[in-house]
């Protein structure tokens, strides 16, 4: 059970607590650490740095765990700490007035300083000044790390990140400005006088190498049995850790679990979907993990395999597949209109394509009410949704209203395979353009 | 550990063919406190994700918060609610109800939140998450986390699936959370969950073999809703077992069960595929169909006689198509070609075709005309006289506009000066107002 809340608590940290990263991290990490501490032991030194990557890469890790590294090194008396850091989200903070608010308050935390919340945009924006100005005098030091970066570029004016460059060049502040985002862009994107106030460093975090699947250091199972690993060594010290034993069972099964062909093939075909960002790994880590829990003693393969069948995000499939049948009858007729070169299609052409199978000799004929129905309730399941978005406050004809599916035909044809029980009409009838009456009845 | 196990048996008895769904909810929530990712429960109406959760925590006596986003549709509410929960406020009528705080800005409700998640974790269910879609507020709350730092369980539950384009866009800014599929119910699984509601005292062989024979294979192949099936099981049952309570059939002859009732029920299945059963109970359907029949000629809603006429100009406007109008209403151009039969078959196709595409919208001046052809048609009016038609337009145009506000004609597009016009009305009420100023329909649509 130790195991379980240690390697929860790791894997849902946004630190990775204890956790190895990959060489390319590794290297950022330093990159950056080495970048960070030059601003806080060289006076006069302020920086500003951008990581850029792709979601799910590392970005955010990499730099909670420099920040967390410097705290450590100079935050070494707890009464009067030496670097601040200040954290900011674009989804959050991207208005002036709650970003500079954020900002003093995260200032006022850090530097053991009373927090007025009354305080109004200009006072805050004094504040910031002033604030810098004092540090500088005591030689410390701020970090800002600003995640979605390129949010904060994203309202005219950027006027959070143009105030912020401007007071750090202003009081010459030893501060640091680390921006993350996803978008390789984001230079482009900044105004010309937050550009220039802006140095030009920055590191690109790459995503995973699908040719270097198997390298030892760097490839999916090797990310993935790092970050389900426990710690060997003995550990009087933290009452947490599991013992030894357990811990090498435990890994042990892992890397068992690891080697197995099919498992290994489910992975490379998640990685080739794109969806084997080391975000998805750690999900599917702590998916096995969870899964674990079910019974004491290692992780086993199923879990494993379970967890990774679970990551293929087949949701589409598994709402289409649990549909009733007559709702299936009316999607699948959307999807031959398509095919037969309808952009649209509408409730009425629906149920006269609907309306055909009655000829032949199947159990699932219902009236036009009920097909009715079945059109509604896939509208609400956003299987089918209208063109024209007013259709649907509309009193009008609805049954006129064009409708388009949301489904492809592989996807239906799947879920048919997956539901069990559908009648064989319904399969020909989405493969095939014409179904012979006769054709269905010996499958 | 053992009381997860014991807790996990007897919610899976309590809820049939849930097993798989409930442990995967149980190995998330882990052993008490343990940190958990985010969880996104999706599945149709009436798979039981509500229920089954709150019960979950029921059974492993959490405490959890409930939010519904139907109740809280702006981001700021939404969250303020959640705080409150966290806080453990209570609605009161002294604040009307409303109690949730004075909203504020997102930043200062995660500050305040950091604050009341200290300590153990909390949960927060929230409810109808596909409401939240295409809203920023979502990729904050899966987020909370990093965000703020904040100890909280967070377990979404939405009707959508997560793949429908609806949450995800915008370069993924989403993360995807732990998802959980609750799959509808299987025929054999539904028919084990109405068994569950058999009212006390009743025969269970009878019982069930009502179930299989008719609701399992009559009623649930078209709605697979529980409430709907209960409902409708409800209904039906006393009339089946009528007999055995009279006397008049063993409750061992099966044959002779299922011959008297099959009729009643499936005459009980119309009414149950259009939803009907809602409104009038389904013994009434079984027993007093098509009594209500009106005379023929009458409408049940009173209009102006000039609106009735244009309706159906508007009706024949929006299904003709326009070049027919020359051919209709112009009497010289009457002689028109010979047509093959190869021709009048396609000409009959597109027709269809036509039907099914809908209506189509029409200018003011197409409806005009057609307007005063039908009234000339109908011989009231004398046809000659253009001051009497110049005095009466004025009343038309006044009645269009009453027509489109009461839904009947709407403006669709179509420039200032030219106004377009689609019509709304169905066709059998274009049927009905027809025979009900003895014009003759089938005279002027024609499609093509």
């Amino acid at each position: 059970m130790q195991a379980q809340r240690l390697l929860r608590q790791r894997l849902l940290d946004p630190q990775g607590a204890g956790m190895a990263l990959r060489p390319e991290l590794k290297a950022a990490r330093a990159k950056l650490f080495k970048q960070l501490s030059t601003t806080v032991e060289r006076p006069g030194a302020n920086t500003s740095y951008l990581i850029i990557g792709a979601r799910g890469t590392g970005k955010s890790l990499v730099a909670e765990r420099t920040v967390a590294e410097l705290d450590a090194k100079y935050n070494t008396n707890p009464d009067s700490p030496v670097v601040g850091v200040v954290r900011l989200n674009g989804l959050v903070h991207s208005a002036d007035r709650v970003a500079l608010r954020e900002i003093a308050r995260q200032l006022c935390a850090a530097f053991r300083v009373s927090f007025s919340r009354a305080a109004s945009l200009g006072n805050n924006l004094d504040f910031l000044r002033d604030m810098l100005k004092e540090l500088r005098k005591g030689h410390k030091s701020v970090v800002f790390v600003l995640d979605e970066f390129d949010l904060f570029a994203k309202p005219v004016k950027q006027t959070v990140l143009y105030n912020l460059l401007d007071a750090l060049q202003a009081s010459n502040i030893q501060a640091a400005v680390v921006g993350l985002s996803a978008r390789f862009d984001v230079m482009e994107i900044m105004e010309k006088r937050v550009k220039s106030r802006f140095s030009h460093r920055r590191d690109i975090v790459l995503e995973l190498d699908a040719a270097g699947f198997d390298h030892p250091g760097s490839g999916v199972p090797s990310l993935l049995a790092a970050m389900l690993a426990l710690p060997e060594e003995e550990q009087g010290a933290s009452p947490d850790a599991p013992c030894t034993t357990f811990a090498k069972a435990w890994n042990s099964s892992v890397r068992a679990a690891l080697q197995d062909a099919t498992l290994l093939a489910e992975l490379r075909l998640l990685c080739d979907k794109g969806l084997g960002t080391p975000a998805d790994l750690a999900q599917i880590a702590l998916a096995a993990v969870m899964r674990a829990g079910r019974e004491p003693g290692p992780l086993q393969l199923p879990c494993l395999t379970a967890a990774v069948a679970a990551a293929q995000h087949r949701s589409q499939v598994d709402a289409t597949a649990s549909l009733g049948i007559l709702e299936l009858f009316v999607l699948v007729a959307a999807l031959r209109l398509h095919r037969r070169g309808y952009e649209r299609v509408n409730f009425e052409l629906l149920w006269a394509e609907y309306a055909k199978t009655a000829g032949m000799h199947h159990a699932d004929v219902y009236s036009k009410p009920a097909a009715a129905r079945a059109f509604q309730r896939l509208l609400d399941a956003s299987l089918l949704f209208f063109t024209d978005a007013r259709s649907e406050r509309r009193s009008g004809l609805w049954e006129f209203s064009g409708v388009v599916a949301r489904v492809e035909e592989p996807e239906v044809a799947q879920a048919l395979q997956q539901r069990g029980q559908c009648p064989p009409l319904l399969k020909n009838w989405l493969a095939k353009d014409i179904v012979h009456v006769g054709s269905y009845a010996n499958e | 550990m053992e009381n997860q196990a014991s807790c996990s048996e007897r919610l899976c008895f309590r809820w049939p063919a849930r097993r798989e769904q409930i442990c995967a909810v149980m190995d998330v929530l882990g052993e008490p406190n343990a940190l958990m990712p985010p969880v996104f429960i999706y599945g149709g109406p009436s798979t039981g994700k509500t229920a089954i959760v709150r019960d979950i925590f029921k059974e492993l006596n959490r405490l959890y918060g409930y939010v519904s986003c139907v109740e809280f549709d702006e981001p700021k509410t939404l969250l303020q609610a959640i705080l409150n929960r966290l806080k453990g406020k209570k609605r009161k009528s002294a604040d009307g109800y409303c109690g949730e705080g004075k909203s504020e800005q997102t930043a200062e409700c995660l500050v305040q939140l950091q604050g009341a998640a200290r300590g153990p974790v909390k949960y927060i269910v929230l409810d109808h998450v596909e409401r939240l879609r295409e809203s920023d507020i979502l990729a904050v709350l899966l987020r909370l986390r990093e965000l703020t730092g904040a100890n909280i369980g967070l377990i979404l539950i939405s009707q959508l699936a997560w793949g429908c384009n609806a949450f995800e866009f915008d370069t993924q800014r989403c993360r995807r959370p732990h998802m959980i599929h609750f799959p509808g119910y299987k025929i054999p699984d539904l028919l084990k969950i109405l068994e569950l509601s058999m009212p006390a005292g009743e025969d269970v062989t009878l019982y069930r073999l009502f179930l299989s024979t008719f609701i399992g294979s009559m009623f649930a192949r078209c709605s697979s809703r529980i409430e709907d099936l209960q409902r409708v099981t409800q209904q039906l049952y006393p009339e089946y077992v009528r007999p055995v309570r009279e006397g008049r059939i063993q409750a061992s002859q099966h044959q002779q069960l299922y011959n008297a009732f099959k009729d009643k029920a499936v005459a009980a299945r119309a009414a149950f595929e259009s939803g009907l059963h809602n409104q009038l109970t389904l013994s009434d359907a079984v027993t007093n169909r098509g009594s209500n029949a009106m005379p023929d000629n009458v409408l049940d809603f009173e209009l102006p006689f000039a609106s009735k006429f244009l309706l159906l100009a508007a009706y024949v406007c929006s299904r003709n198509k326009p070049a027919l109008d020359r051919r209709l209403f112009d009497p010289s151009s009457r002689a028109g070609r010979r047509r093959g039969a190869m021709a009048s078959d396609k000409q009959a196709e597109s027709a269809a075709e036509a039907k099914l595409r809908g209506p189509h919208t029409f200018p003011l001046e197409r409806l005009m005309a057609t307007y005063w052809e039908l009234r000339y048609a109908q011989g009231d009016t004398c046809p000659n006289s253009e001051e009497h038609q110049d005095a009466q337009s004025a009343d038309v145009f006044l009645q269009i506009s009453s027509l489109v506000s009461l839904r009947f004609l709407s403006q669709a597009e179509g420039e200032l000066d030219e106004p377009k016009y689609a019509c709304n009305v169905s066709d059998e009420l274009a049927e009905k107002i027809a025979r009900n100023v003895r014009v003759s329909l089938n005279d002027y649509v024609f499609y093509v």
